[in-house]
């Protein structure tokens, strides 16, 4: 029987090319598409998910809130690993902390190379313990025990020493504090939030930093992880947490701090902290993702349930014949779904193809590749079988039924075709195709015009033609000034600055005190001068940081400030003595004006700064985040200097390979013990915009699948369509009908379809849109303009489809129109 | 035995609120051995009575009995199950199927019997070989005359050696020559015992039944043994 079955479905699908291939095709693309998309899903909720003790670990969060501003911070000071593993020695387990400075880079040596490294971290030696990552050499027990041993990535392995092998190695860590390679981590592709290359001993801070630092709790750096001994536990703890934090947290924060406890594996999709160890994705996109596999395999089955039913009008006298010579109605069921089932098989050959091509291609939405360990998972194949036979199976169903239905007694009336009426269901689910394919076009549009919204949007200062060269965790730092005196001698270099962060991406926060409320923690820009001019940024009350080294003029022999026209005279160093913060800032603290604001007190924990310029607002972070209160700080020359990571220079955009040029001899002749890394500050920020970038090229390539799939049913329904009108078209074309009336005529029932599906999508997606919109404190408006592209490229691209059919028939001579009676 | 017998059958078409009576209170009996054809105009009601004596459609009121077994109560499932057994069918435009090739069109009724390969090709190849087609058993039915797509036809309605064979217009898309040898061998099939009900409206044709009945306007007229008259 079951032969027979492949016989006939074999020379069906050979006798009708062109629709099989539609219809497989369709339903490949349909199951590829939904299987990247699996693929996808599967790689965000796979992450550290390899660990043992998974459910038992968790990262310490800290929430610094004064009345709103504030950060939420993924890391903790040095002491809250150990003091909670010591007075929660009855849940906690182990511990362990990642420091890195908060660098974005850290100099690294060997022999008389030097890298800038941004994977380095510092670990206590439990981290192996902790976390399942495996060592391809060295001793897990042993690695990390010592001071000054370090563990190196394979890829870093080949970079310092190639194929030697790397035991035993020296490195140097920023230029004095030698590291011996203890041991390789194994190449691993399984998905983690710890993106590393290097993890040195904790221990080996104690020759680095002061051993009073180790104990305070101010300073947040370190991201700390803990396994508690079961993970109940976790509810007890986190109602000793306000207690701990009471007992540790300096006096003045702990009325403002709050720890929490996060689960490890939560850290890639639900958060969103300051000071991430890595980019991390979106629970949001996975449901998206989610949904959008199901509505393209929705497509690709309606597509072939479509094609199946439309080809079983051309299958009738096979179904009657059956019939009578005996094959009841369940054989016939059974016959017409194992044919969908063998077309949904070979449907899968194509589309294990396709996800093979696409897969070296696909990215995350932090834009790194998908792991191979998650394309090499079974279940991926088991996927793709199961969704795609079940697809022919369901598919399948609907035709199967309809065919088996037909009447036998229709057998003696010739012509079976014309018992059979168009049935409505068909309509709705063409109706159906289209609302989905509409929805994902229009979902592009929104998508992209948001992303170009974001990455274009006026951030209050400029972020084109600014070179940013990381100097922070080096000696480097100490050259500022005499990099940019020389730097400045280019006439392709039109100013220059240093930050603590880089503009726009992220920022510190820091104490102040303003005379009319106590301290708080307030994000912070720490600049070196020249900041506002650099960035274009528009001063809007005040001045700007003076540079009393470079305005000699206005300061008489002893010192003194004596430009007279220039009336605040209440600093005499703005290093020490002044301060610039934003409008929202003067809101914030309660100054009715911004010109109220000036000159008074906002002072840093020892300091004695007052306000001397307020600046209109700008953005210190992406626009995910609203505006805020912040504050731009001068470093002083001294200890403060050292936390300037970034030089920041404003180039000429007509001479800007003279500028890097100028930037790379100006480093070789200042700098030789550094290597330079430098970035154009908009790539940089553009980067802020990773998730929805990936997602609008996403929504696009899925966007084009989807009508690729619809208007291939929509064709082969067309053929149909237009086939049983034959003999109108004949009839019209013998009264004298043109050609476009014929078209015109041809085109309107399946026209109609479509129309109906835009005025069905389009407040559907309205609302959808506005949904996601409003998760972005700034966004495009939904203006009509989308929607009337929108459905202008679905309009076309539908009537082209079937013009095919429609002009083939419609240019038919009279005559032979006429034979065709 | 009466392998059908039909009391009172009516059969009412509504289609667009207008009723065709197509039958109205037909009384017949086949005895088995017998060869009936069934004559009379174009939409008498030839094929709708067909129809209800092999069970592939259900009578308005009435009772059709089909080896002494009422058949109004038997389900879907059972009917095709007795088609399949015991009848067979020949039409006026063969309905081979044309994916399949002429081997693969006459095995298909063994292969719904659900027989064994070994059996199924023995009974294919003796039925070929008696309507003499074995040497075109790799064509496809494009590939034949009408002449040969009706023998393949009828090799497929024998093949399971059913009880009865229904035949509607066997000829009527044949010329004579074809026609004349179709009408022989459903006469043989006759003399070797399976019972035959045809519809034809050439005159000569139905002369090679024993019973000829006449149907006007959804009605028996007369049940004139073996005399033909219009
Ligand atoms: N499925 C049907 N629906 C409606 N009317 C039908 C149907 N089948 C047959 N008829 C009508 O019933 C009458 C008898 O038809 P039929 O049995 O096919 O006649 P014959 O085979 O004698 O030419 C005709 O008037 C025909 O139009
Ligand atoms: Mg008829």
């Amino acid at each position: 029987m079951f032969r027979s079955y492949l016989l006939i479905t074999a020379r069906n699908l050979l006798k009708h090319k062109l629709y099989s291939l539609i219809n497989i095709l369709g339903l490949a693309m349909g199951i590829a598409a939904s299987t990247v998309l699996f693929l996808l899903i599967k790689h965000e909720t796979s992450y550290d998910h390899f660990h043992p003790f998974k459910d038992r670990i968790f990262r310490i969060t800290e929430l610094i809130d004064h009345n709103g501003v504030g950060e939420h911070s993924a890391s903790v000071p040095f002491p809250t690993a150990l003091t909670l593993q010591k007075d929660y020695a009855k849940w906690v387990e182990k511990s362990v902390r990642l420091f890195n400075y908060q660098m974005p880079s850290l100099s690294i040596s060997y022999q008389n190379k030097t890298y800038n490294e941004s994977r380095f971290f510092f670990a206590d030696s439990t981290f192996l313990d902790v976390f399942a990552f495996e060592l391809s050499q060295g001793d897990p027990q042993t690695a990390l025990m010592e001071p000054h041993a370090v563990i190196i990535s394979e890829s870093i392995a080949y970079k310092y020493f190639g194929k030697e092998n790397p035991l035993g190695k020296k490195i140097i860590f920023w230029n004095r504090i030698p590291l011996l390679i203890t041991g390789v981590f194994a190449k691993s592709t399984r998905p983690t939030h710890l993106q590393f290359d290097f993890i040195a001993s904790f221990s080996t801070l104690r020759s680095a930093i002061p051993p009073e630092v180790f104990k305070r709790w101010v300073w947040n750096p370190c991201w700390t992880y803990i396994v508690l001994k079961d993970k109940s536990f976790a509810g007890e703890l986190t109602a000793q947490l306000p207690t701990f934090v009471q007992k540790y947290f300096d006096e003045k924060m702990k009325d403002n701090v709050a720890l929490s406890l996060q689960p490890l594996q939560d850290i890639h999709l639900k958060s969103n902290l300051d000071y991430e160890i890595s980019p991390n994705g979106d629970i949001k996109y996975v449901y998206i993702f989610g949904v959008t596999a199901v509505l393209i395999l929705l497509i690709a089955s309606i597509n072939f349930m479509n094609l199946s039913n439309a080809r079983a009008l051309l299958r009738a006298k096979e179904v009657v014949v059956r019939k009578a010579i005996g094959a009841d109605k369940e054989e016939l069921i059974k016959q017409f779904l194992a044919e969908s089932v063998l077309m949904s098989a070979i449907a899968l050959v194509f589309a294990f193809i396709d996800v093979e091509l696409a897969a070296p291609y696909l990215n995350d939405l932090s834009g790194s590749p998908v792991s191979e360990y998650i394309k090499n998972d079974w279940n991926i194949v088991k996927y793709i079988l199961i969704t795609g036979l079940l697809i022919g199976f369901i598919s399948g169903i609907y035709p199967a039924f309809y065919l088996a239905s037909f009447d036998p007694t229709q057998i003696y009336r010739g012509n079976v075709l014309t018992g059979i009426t168009e049935p409505r269901f068909r309509s709705v689910l063409v109706v159906i195709q289209f609302v989905i394919a509409i929805l994902m076009l229009i979902s592009t549009f929104v998508s992209v015009k948001q992303l170009n919204y974001m990455q274009n949007a006026k951030l209050g200062f400029d972020k084109d033609y600014i070179l940013v060269v990381p100097i922070g965790g080096s000696s480097s730092v100490l050259l500022f000034d005499e990099i940019k005196r020389q730097l400045l001698l280019s006439n392709a270099i039109i100013s220059v600055t240093s930050t603590e962060e880089v503009l726009g991406n992220n920022y510190q926060t820091h104490e102040y005190k303003s005379a009319n409320s106590k301290s708080a923690y307030y994000p912070t820009i720490t600049v070196a001068h020249d900041f506002l001019q650099t960035f274009n940024i528009e001063l809007v009350a005040g001045r700007d940081f003076i540079d009393k080294r470079k305005i000699t003029q206005v300061y008489d022999e002893e010192g003194n400030y004596n430009n007279e026209a220039d009336l605040f005279q209440y600093f005499e160093e703005d290093e020490e003595n002044a301060v610039i913060i934003n409008e929202s800032m003067v809101k914030h603290l309660g100054y009715t004006s911004v010109q109220e604001a000036i000159a008074q007190n906002f002072s840093s924990e020892k300091g004695t700064e007052k306000i001397i310029g307020v600046v209109k607002d700008f953005h210190i972070t992406s626009l995910h985040n609203p505006l805020q209160p912040f504050v731009i700080d001068l470093a002083d020359r001294n200890a403060q200097r050292l936390h300037l990571k970034y030089i920041a220079i404003k180039i000429d955009k007509n001479h800007t390979d003279k500028a890097i040029l100028a930037l790379q001899e100006v480093w070789k002749k200042l700098n030789t013990r550094h290597a330079l890394d430098y970035f154009f500050l908009e790539e940089k920020l553009n980067r802020l915009y990773m998730k929805e970038q990936q997602w609008s090229q996403i929504s696009f390539q899925f966007a084009i699948v989807a009508i690729f799939i619809a208007c291939m049913g929509f064709f082969g329904l067309a053929s149909f369509i237009v086939e049983k009108q034959r003999k109108d078209v004949g009839i019209r074309r013998a009264i004298g009908a043109t050609t476009f009336e014929i078209v015109f005529f041809l085109s309107q029932k399946l026209m109609r379809l479509v129309i109906i599906s835009i005025l069905v999508a389009a407040p559907i997606s309205f609302i959808l849109m506005r949904i996601w919109l409003s998760s972005f404190p700034y966004h495009i408006q939904l203006t009509p303009d989308i929607f009337t592209y929108s459905a202008s490229i679905i309009l076309i691209i539908t009537f082209l489809t079937i013009s095919f059919h429609t002009f083939k028939i419609a240019l038919q001579t009279p005559v032979e129109a006429i034979k065709s009676l | 035995m009466k392998i059908i017998k039909t009391v009172n059958v009516e059969k009412i078409y509504t289609s667009f609120d207008v009723d065709t009576v197509a039958l109205n209170k037909v009384n017949l009996e086949v005895e088995q051995g017998e060869f009936v054809s069934i004559m009379g105009p174009s939409g008498c009601g030839k094929s709708t009575l067909l129809n209800l004596i092999s069970l592939m459609d259900l009578p308005t009121r009435g009772e059709v009995f089909f080896m002494e077994q009422s058949t109004s109560k038997m389900t879907d499932k059972k009917r095709a199950e007795f088609r399949r057994k015991y009848i067979g069918f020949v039409f006026q435009n063969f309905n081979l199927i044309e994916e399949l090739s002429v081997y693969e069109n006459i095995e298909l009724p063994l292969v719904y019997l659900h027989l064994p390969p070994s059996e199924r090709a023995q009974r294919v190849k003796t039925a070929m070989e008696r309507l003499d087609v074995a040497h075109k058993q790799k064509f496809f039915p494009m590939q034949l005359s009408g002449g040969h797509q009706q023998r393949v036809a009828v090799a497929r309605a024998i093949v399971a050696s059913p009880m009865v064979l229904f035949a509607d217009e066997p000829t009527g898309n044949l010329d004579s020559k074809h026609g004349q040898e179709v009408m022989e061998i459903l006469s043989e099939l006759n003399e070797a015992g399976t019972t035959i009900v045809m519809v034809t409206h050439s005159a000569a044709n139905a002369e090679y039944a024993n019973r000829i009945i006449q149907l006007f306007d959804g009605q028996i007229a007369t049940g004139k043994v073996n005399q033909y008259s219009l």
